[in-house]
């Protein structure tokens, strides 16, 4: 019933095992040949389309995605005495991604004083605002309690209306506006500094940002002391602290779990927090996210963006595990729109990454860092 | 006697010589023609060049010389939040040799088997920790496969097999000395000179297998596939100056990075094949997977910059801290198989054998709930083939010439991904996808 190879039947067989042998060493030759002998192999996949929440990490834009060519990067906007930017999707469709800018501005004579005014500058790619823009001014001091400044605009579209919330002098006031253009205040400040708030010591809140929720009501939150407080209101002008304490508070992370003696592990934000720009998002699977967005200050003396967030309107805020943007431009102030293919992110920088101490102007940023924005019309 | 010195030969040769990679598309999509229609439901019935992966000891069962080729094709349709991740198809050639023969009285079996990618000869992809990838399917299976076994058979009801498998380990290390300017200066100005030197060494590991004839018609079978990976060393060192313009400060940077890529776990395989018919027999295969024992592709890495300052007021930055990865956590899992044969039409010189089988696959990986994202979820296979069997067609060929065809397709149903941390940034995401692979194999035994 089994036959065995035996000598005797070898040469009937020689003939046919070497057209076999001939045919599959042919076969496996050509593959080596393609793999080995100076045939690159084909570019490997497997990594595109993967998730990605589009929340971070950012990079800065590059030389040539924002016209003009000659346009220095990642500088969005400069000029000088502009700060803490505040961006909104002009028609709310994160399939196009005009964006009106909203930005604090000091004097031209003297950009490091204090914001006197609330420019907006548009671009319908999100990215070529012409800092030459004639008109920009949308909003300056007028009342009493801002005591001659006004800045770190929050702006959101509420029903038909846009709402910008700055800071002043005297704490946080609200305008109205239509257009997004022409803002009637509210003629008093809609939170103010409470000594009875331990953790804020006093201050005077600042920098805030505000976002609404889903049930229609409003969160804010601002700068107090070296963290960030959140407030929560029914109709956005009335607001109550949320207790408990900040929101985001300068922390250091516990230390990593296998220190290594010659490495120094630096925390992103165990000095100082500040600049909040909170957002609403979903995630792929539905769940609502409340993001913050805020930068930090490290015991080296070093800004960075981080993120905290959190799902539905209320809770405790956990943080990213890492940074957002790193320390390399000193950002501080962001805001971020999210489209449908990218996240967009503005920031605070010096307007010489060199000198920390030069004027301020406005960068910007990408996630996924994957993407290459593209110019119109290329 | 001829055979035999023939067998033992190879198998010398073989064993011996480094320089073998072995790595598992067959896990994934199976080995030959025939056992992958069955759904690798084999273990207990195997002797094709295919028992040098099933069941060594399967051998030992080749009615003849058998020489073996053929080609096979699978495509990767994975998809995360409904959107093709591209996952490379795998393919190549298979093919094999049983020689059996008689040492010392004793029937003897000499196997080996090869998968060769016609794209690539292998693929390494090292991942920093958060970034997602189908880790089973990324590219682990792209590698080269070649396996040598011997068999016996030292009573009638029992056959014993096994054999040596090897895998390569990559070492480099990189020198870098010269001065590299850096920001505001030009980079390009840089004068950089470097220094390359690799090594590829060989990790054997082990294939077993032992097969019990209960009867004429049952088969009991037990197989071993060893653990293997990939250990992939690394190391830079730079040394020299950095700086631009006329600012030049002298500087050595260092780069330790150690990854183990291309994880294949033990495997312990117990089946039975129970011929109910006289043409037509089922198998069963239980495969006990050690998964817990996975290391994920993840560069464990430390570097250290040490710049001299000279006194000048220049803020250095601190060393990142070393990476090191995240124990996965995957747990072992049993993966059952069945697998059906019947011979549809059987004649003096001619046989038509279809087959069919179904392979559950449950995914290993945890619920990626944290910063590690190994997508993957469970996988359905069923496979389909037929076979032409041609006997004593020439007198060249007394032996038998067959053609075999297969089909399978898996399916990976959904699987969601809650992220804990809202702040993630991956964040949630739904798995899914689909397989398809078609694979013949020319058989031609004495």
């Amino acid at each position: 019933m089994t036959r065995r190879l035996s000598a005797s039947f070898l040469p009937h067989h020689a003939r046919a095992a070497a057209v076999f042998l001939f045919i599959g060493a042919g076969a496996a030759g050509v593959a080596l040949a393609v793999n080995a002998c100076g045939v690159r192999a084909p570019d490997s996949h497997g990594d595109e389309n993967l998730p990605n929440a589009k929340a971070g990490p950012f990079r800065v834009l590059r030389a040539g995605e924002a016209p003009p060519q000659d346009r220095t990067m990642p500088y969005a906007l400069r000029r000088k005495g502009t700060r803490d930017p505040c961006a909104l999707d002009i028609d709310g469709n994160p399939a196009t991604p005009d964006v009106r800018l909203y930005v604090a501005a000091s004097d031209r004579s003297y950009p490091d004083g204090p914001p006197v005014a609330i420019l907006a500058f548009e671009a319908a790619d999100g990215r070529s605002f012409d800092p030459k823009t004639e008109d920009a001014t949308v909003l300056v001091p007028s009342e009493a309690w801002e005591e001659g400044r006004v800045g770190a605009p929050s702006v959101l579209r509420v029903g038909n209306q846009v709402w910008m919330y700055y800071d002043a002098a005297g704490g946080i006031g609200l305008a109205r506006s239509d257009d997004g253009l022409h803002f009637t205040k509210v003629p008093t400040p809609v939170l103010t500094a409470d000594a009875a708030v331990a953790w804020e010591a006093g201050a005077t809140p600042s920098e805030p940002s505000v976002v609404q929720v889903d049930d229609g009501s409003f969160r804010m939150f601002y700068v107090a002391a070296s963290s960030i407080g959140e407030a929560r209101s029914l109709d956005g002008e009335r607001w109550e602290r949320v207790t408990g304490g900040p929101a985001i508070s300068p922390v250091a992370p516990p230390d990593f779990p296998t220190p290594d003696a010659d490495s120094v592990y630096e925390p992103i934000d165990d000095v100082r927090v500040s600049g909040p720009f909170a957002v609403m998002g979903t995630s792929s699977l539905g769940r609502r996210i409340l993001r913050v967005y805020y930068a930090g200050l490290n015991r080296i003396g070093l800004w960075s963006l981080g993120l905290a967030a959190r799902y539905d309107g209320d809770g405790v805020l956990q943080r990213a595990y890492g940074p957002v943007l790193g320390n390399l431009y000193a950002p501080k102030g962001p805001s971020v729109v999210f489209f449908d293919d990218f996240t967009l992110l503005w920031f605070t920088a010096p307007e010489d990454r060199t000198k920390p101490d030069s004027a301020p102007a406005i960068g910007e940023g990408v996630a996924p860092a994957t993407v290459s924005l593209q110019l119109p019309g290329l | 006697m001829r055979s035999s010195a023939l067998a033992v030969a190879c198998a010398a040769v073989l064993i011996a010589a480094p320089g073998s990679v072995r790595a598992n598309p067959l896990d994934t999509f199976g080995f030959g023609s025939r056992e992958s229609a069955m759904g690798g439901a084999v273990v207990a019935d195997t002797w094709s060049f295919a028992a040098n992966y099933y069941n060594p000891a399967g051998l030992i069962s080749a009615p003849g010389t058998q020489m073996s080729v053929g080609y096979f094709h699978a495509a990767q349709h994975l998809q995360v939040n409904g959107l093709d991740n591209n996952v490379d198809p795998v393919r190549g050639i298979v093919g094999g040799l049983v020689v059996p023969g008689k040492l010392l009285g004793l029937p003897l079996a000499f196997g080996v088997a090869v998968h060769l990618p016609d794209d690539r000869l292998s693929r390494v992809h090292s991942l920093k920790d958060e970034a997602p990838r189908w880790e089973m399917y990324d590219n682990r299976s792209q590698l080269l496969f070649i396996a040598t076994n011997l068999a016996i058979r030292p009573v009638d009801w029992l056959d014993i097999g096994g054999g040596v498998a090897y895998l390569a380990a990559t070492r480099a290390r990189m020198d870098i000395s010269g001065f590299a300017v850096i920001p505001p200066g030009d980079p390009y100005d840089s004068q950089l000179r470097h220094e390359v030197d690799g090594d590829l060494t060989t990790v054997r590991f082990p294939l077993l297998g032992v097969r019990i004839h209960l009867s004429d018609r049952v088969h009991i079978g037990l197989a071993y596939r060893g653990e293997s990976k990939l250990d992939l060393k690394f190391s830079a060192y730079l040394h020299g100056q950095v700086g631009y313009d006329l600012i030049r400060v002298p500087a050595t940077y260092s780069l330790e990075s150690h990854t183990y890529d291309v994880f294949h776990p033990r495997q312990a395989v117990l089946g039975a094949t129970w011929l109910f018919h006289p043409r037509a027999r089922v198998g069963l295969d239980l495969t006990w997977i050690d998964w817990s024992s996975y290391e994920r592709p993840i560069s464990n890495s430390s570097t250290r910059l040490d710049v001299d300052t000279g006194g000048l007021p220049l803020v250095i930055p601190p060393s990142p801290k070393p990476t090191v990865a995240v124990d996965p956590g995957f747990h072992d899992r049993i993966q059952p198989r069945v697998g059906v044969e019947l011979i549809a039409v059987r004649c003096a010189h001619f046989a038509l054998p279809v087959r069919a089988g179904y392979v559950w696959d449950p995914s290993p990986v945890p619920d990626q709930v944290g910063n590690t994202n190994s997508i993957d979820t469970d996988r359905h296979t069923f496979s389909l083939g037929a076979g032409v069997k041609l006997t004593a067609l020439l007198e060249e060929i007394p032996g038998d010439i067959t053609v075999d065809v297969h089909a399978a397709y898996s399916v990976l149903p959904a699987r969601k991904v809650y992220k804990e941390n809202p702040a993630d940034f991956v964040g949630d995401y739904e798995a899914s996808g689909n397989m398809l692979a078609l694979g013949a194999t020319l058989g031609l035994g004495f």
